[in-house]
């Protein structure tokens, strides 16, 4: 690999996931390794376990083998305020129904910074949001396009709107790394570009890195630099881009 | 000492001693055979009127109207009804509980066989069978074990309104309950409160094993029939009846009376709003304490018992209880719808809680919120909707039952109309009466409203 | 869950309870004489046992089954008396004069006592009030409203006061019996209640309230009460039995039965002796 001597921010090494205690394995030692700023398309049929890999990743799931490294500790079985601590540091983006919808827009964006507020503030900002906090949730919409849906109701919002929601949530975050779970699936193949563009705009912009799964191989090619094929609970390089196109412009090709 | 506190301490402990239990009995027996005489009359003469609507038979839909009618007015009020035409005992109770629990019925079943499946209907009819031939082969079969499910709910209900009843001269345990209040042997009265409770969840597990093994139905005729015979009207005094109730016409209020007529339903609508407000103050924690995806077992079980206790003493008991210990008056009223209200909007919240969709919440936890701040942003906005539609419900049931909990003193029409019925002035009784049908009517029309506004979706069990 | 149709079983079952009720109906010949009591000291399983030995006699005197029976109400009572389900009834004043108005029942008998009746005004022991006009701006329960010492002479002796209950007091109640009227006022829920002068005293020689906490502030003018009839169509023999049988008690041999009613002696009630009471009701719009 030509950037060995960067650090890595997320390693799995032979992660393995059980469907509860001593069900059948979801994760059968998958391994994988991002580093900073680096951008990776998961793809895989449906059952493959990506969906698994990323709950294994932000500890929603618990593993039963293999060890979890992210920004160099070793965050495996982590719980309680540690972790907090990572999940403040990874932000996730799933394929839809994730926003609060009875929250106007801002709120469901400002939740982006429950992570790093204290209980006190995050009640205020529900009964009292500050300017500065309308600010900023306003500053992370126009990052993806939609700053006039500041106060809009979020039911009224359409799908890839919602989704523009849920990358503003993300942003605010401020993480290291971005989890985005099928993050266009539901959408109409011309939105799911234009949200794909946007969202790896961003973490290109802001140097964060994203691990995307996707069911489209061709969108994967298209926005991915390296493509990682998920089958049965296992995480395999796919050889064409290995340390192939990383880099290139993100551009539609067409 | 707070007056409060040593009256509520006057109750303690419960009296128990073997002679009271077994004079008991003939209470318990007189509550139970009133119940299940009056609702073996509802169930026959609703049925038919149900499947006549279902089948859009000649008639059906008048007839349902009609019965529907008596649930306008408030079981209670039907019963010091009917002990004024038919005397004492569990024969006006009986009365009063069959007619108010026929409308009820009638329109549940109604309701019930319309929701049958179109197809194997339309399949019948298209071999030429007739309505009876239908309903028989088609909408019975097909609906039987949501009839069962919903009616016995229903019998579950009568059993609490046959102490209600009782309450103002229908008999049985009610009667008594009034009786041990009147008489200061309030650590009786806790007793009878407590074999309430026993009764109601005894009822409820038999309900249980009635929905498991049907063929139980086939007991309820004979014993049905019985209990009319032994707990029925030993008379009717058809000829005084009729008197007395044409004596009732035509309403009239004295000017005085018209004067404090806007006060009084004032002071009813305000029992029904500071009830449900004190509900809805308590609810809230005490459903969160008891939803099972947010507090601990530890703290869930013993919280949830508590909500099914307060629920299972009917508004009018507490009522009963509460005047002794707060005095008569509108505080009393309020706090007893408060007390019942609580019991039901704690567990309806409670679900609300534990219905509300995870991948929300579960996005903001994987922003390494606390859970607090999880609660306030996901949880609880996500809950909203459900809670207040419930709250609001809560507010019109409170409005009915705010009329009702004033016939045993608690202040408003409800004190009016009972003032009115103990002094024989039963013009202006009947005038009361009038204004607490359309109090009713209103708080129905509130409800049908809110239900259109807020879809099923919200209520559905 | 198919309910499955009539099996032959079933019909068994069925056939076989409602045979039972029919032989049960036979039995059920019916000459009971029923008495009613207006519930003013409370009603209750053991209250009518506490009344066992005044059944007893009366069935004996009568030569009938008796049954006694507490409604819920003063008006349950008249109304009973009205449509029949009962033939004979305690009731106080007021209730005898609905009674005997509406359905023109029969005064028999009363206690000597109830010729010249009293209804007592209490009040908690250290309480600042002596006289019926320091009940001004003060809390004040009444017992049942169809109460003639519980309600209708308390009520006129405040107004015969200066005192209009409905605008002088804070708040007035009816509590719907004298005993809960004496526990409202000793548990300070009011702060002063009027009562049956015998009710009262029962009460604290019983020790079901503390007679050291509660003090009488006012004792109203003579007044008739209590009365005992029969409903008007009944057998007249039958009408002076009932009388006779009361007018026949003595302390020396019915101690239990005299205990039961509160008094020592019975004396022939006429009506014309409430044309007061009508006067009063009439006046202050409770007949």
């Amino acid at each position: 690999m030509a950037m060995a001597e960067t650090p890595a921010l997320l390693e799995l090494h032979e992660i393995e996931v059980r469907a509860g205690d001593g069900g059948a394995m979801l994760l059968c030692g998958a391994s994988l390794t991002v580093r900073p700023g680096e951008r990776v398309a998961i793809v895989g049929p449906s059952g493959a376990g990506k969906t698994t890999l990323f709950r294994a990743i932000n500890g929603t799931v618990p593993v039963s083998g293999g060890t979890i490294r992210f920004a160099g500790e070793d965050v495996t079985g982590d719980a309680g305020a540690a972790l907090r601590r990572l999940r403040r540091r990874i932000a996730v983006i799933a394929q839809k129904h994730d926003l609060v919808e009875p929250l106007q827009v801002h709120r469901n964006v400002m939740a982006g910074a429950l992570g790093r507020w204290s209980t006190g503030r995050a009640v205020r900002y529900l009964a009292w949001p500050s300017h500065a906090e309308f600010a900023e949730a306003e500053a992370a919409l126009a990052a993806v396009g939609i700053a006039h849906k500041l106060r809009a109701a979020t039911k009224s919002l359409s799908g890839g709107e919602q989704q523009r929601v849920a990358i503003a949530r993300a942003l605010i975050q401020e993480p290291m790394l971005i989890l985005a779970d099928e993050p266009v699936a539901s959408l109409d193949p011309r939105t799911a570009v234009d949200v794909l563009t946007l969202l790896c705009g961003l973490a290109e912009k802001r140097k964060v890195a994203l691990l995307c799964t996707l069911h489209q191989p061709e969108l994967a090619a298209r926005f991915f630099g390296r493509v990682v094929e998920m089958a049965h609970g296992v995480a395999t390089e796919r050889p064409a881009f290995a340390g192939g196109t990383r880099g290139t412009s993100l551009l539609p090709a067409a | 000492m707070d007056p409060f506190w040593t009256q509520l301490a006057a109750f303690f402990p419960p009296y128990v001693s073997a002679h009271y239990l077994l004079a008991l009995i003939g209470p318990v027996a007189e509550s139970l055979g009133m119940t299940v005489g009056a609702m073996f009359v509802a169930y026959l003469v609703s049925l038919p009127v149900g499947l006549a609507m279902a089948t859009e038979a000649p008639g059906g839909r008048a007839a349902q109207r009609f019965l529907a009618g008596f649930r306008a007015i408030p079981d209670l009020t039907l019963a010091i009804f009917c002990v004024v035409l038919f005397g004492l005992g569990s024969g006006a109770g009986m009365l009063a509980l069959a007619l108010y629990y026929m409308g009820a019925v009638a329109k549940m079943f109604g309701d019930l066989l319309r929701t049958a499946p179109a197809a194997p209907v339309a399949a019948l009819r298209a071999t030429g069978a007739n309505r009876a031939q239908i309903a028989l082969f088609g909408l019975l079969p097909l609906k039987s074990a949501d009839l069962l499910t919903y009616g016995s709910y229903e019998f579950e209900s009568a059993v609490r309104a046959s102490v209600i009843v009782g309450a103002v001269g229908g008999g049985g345990l009610g009667s008594e309950l009034v009786g041990t209040l009147a008489g200061l042997d309030y650590q009786r009265t806790t007793t009878l409160i407590i074999i309430l409770i026993l009764i109601v969840s005894g009822i409820d597990r038999l309900t249980v094993a009635l929905r498991r093994w049907p063929r139980l139905l086939w007991l309820f005729p004979p014993i049905g029939i019985a209990a009319l015979y032994f707990y029925g009207p030993h008379f009717l005094a058809l000829g005084h009846a009729a008197r007395t109730f044409a004596g009732m016409f035509p309403p009239t209020l004295s000017a005085r009376e018209w004067h404090r007529l806007p006060a009084l339903i004032g002071e009813t609508v305000g029992i029904a709003a500071a009830g449900t407000a004190f509900a809805v103050v308590f609810a809230l924690p005490l459903g969160l304490a008891s939803a099972r995806n947010i507090a601990p077992g530890w703290v869930a079980v013993p919280v949830r018992r508590l909500l099914e206790t307060l629920r299972s003493i009917p508004e009018v008991v507490w009522g009963l209880v509460l005047i002794v210990v707060a005095g008569v008056g509108p505080t009393a009223g309020a706090l007893a719808l408060g007390l019942h209200s609580l019991g039901c909007l704690g567990r309806l919240y409670a679900e609300s809680f534990e219905n509300v969709p995870r991948a929300p919440v579960v996005a903001l936890a994987a922003t390494g919120a606390g859970p607090i701040s999880v609660a306030g942003f996901a949880t609880f906005p996500l809950a909203l909707g459900p809670i207040a539609a419930h709250s609001l419900f809560r507010f019109e049931w409170n409005l009915r039952m705010a009329t009702v909990v004033g016939l045993i003193g608690a202040g408003g029409i409800g004190q009016a109309l009972y003032d009115a019925q103990q002094l024989m002035f039963y013009r202006p009784m009947m005038a009361y009466l009038l204004v607490t049908v359309a109090i009713v009517a209103a708080a129905d029309f509130l409800n049908e409203r809110t239900r259109a506004y807020f879809g099923w979706s919200y209520l559905a069990r | 869950m198919p309910l499955h149709p009539l099996s032959r079983r079933n019909l068994i079952v069925v056939g076989a309870a409602a045979l039972l009720t029919i032989v049960s109906g036979v039995s059920r010949a019916d000459d009971t004489i029923r008495i009613g009591m207006i519930p003013d000291a409370g009603a209750t399983q053991v209250s009518i046992d506490q009344k066992a030995p005044l059944q007893a006699y009366l069935a004996k005197e009568l030569g009938h089954p008796v049954k006694l029976v507490i409604p819920t109400s003063y008006n349950a009572t008249v109304e009973g008396l009205g449509n029949g389900s009962l033939d004979f009834a305690y009731l106080g004043g007021l209730t005898f004069v609905k009674a005997h108005g509406r359905y023109g029942v029969a005064p028999l008998v009363q206690r000597d006592i109830d010729k010249k009746f009293h209804s007592l005004f209490i009040t908690q022991a250290d309480s600042s009030i002596h006289a019926l006009a320091d009940l001004k701006g003060k809390t004040f329960a009444f017992g049942d409203i169809n109460s003639t010492s519980g309600h209708l002479m308390p009520y006129r002796a405040m107004v015969k006061a200066g005192i209009d209950p409905d605008k002088d007091l804070k708040w007035f109640r009816y509590t719907g019996s004298h005993a809960a009227t004496v526990q409202a006022v000793a548990a300070g829920v009011a702060e002063a209640g009027s009562v049956d002068e015998t009710v009262f005293r029962a009460l604290i020689a019983e020790n079901k309230v503390d007679g050291k906490k509660l003090r009488v502030f006012f004792t109203s003018p003579d007044f008739v009460d209590y009365v005992w009839v029969a409903r008007k169509d009944i057998d007249p023999a039958i009408q002076k039995k009932f009388a006779e049988a009361f007018l026949r008690l003595t302390p020396e041999h019915d101690a239990a039965i005299l205990a039961i009613l509160r008094g020592n002696k019975f004396v022939t009630a006429t009506a014309a002796e409430y044309d007061d009471i009508e006067d009063v009701a009439k006046r202050l719009a409770m007949f």
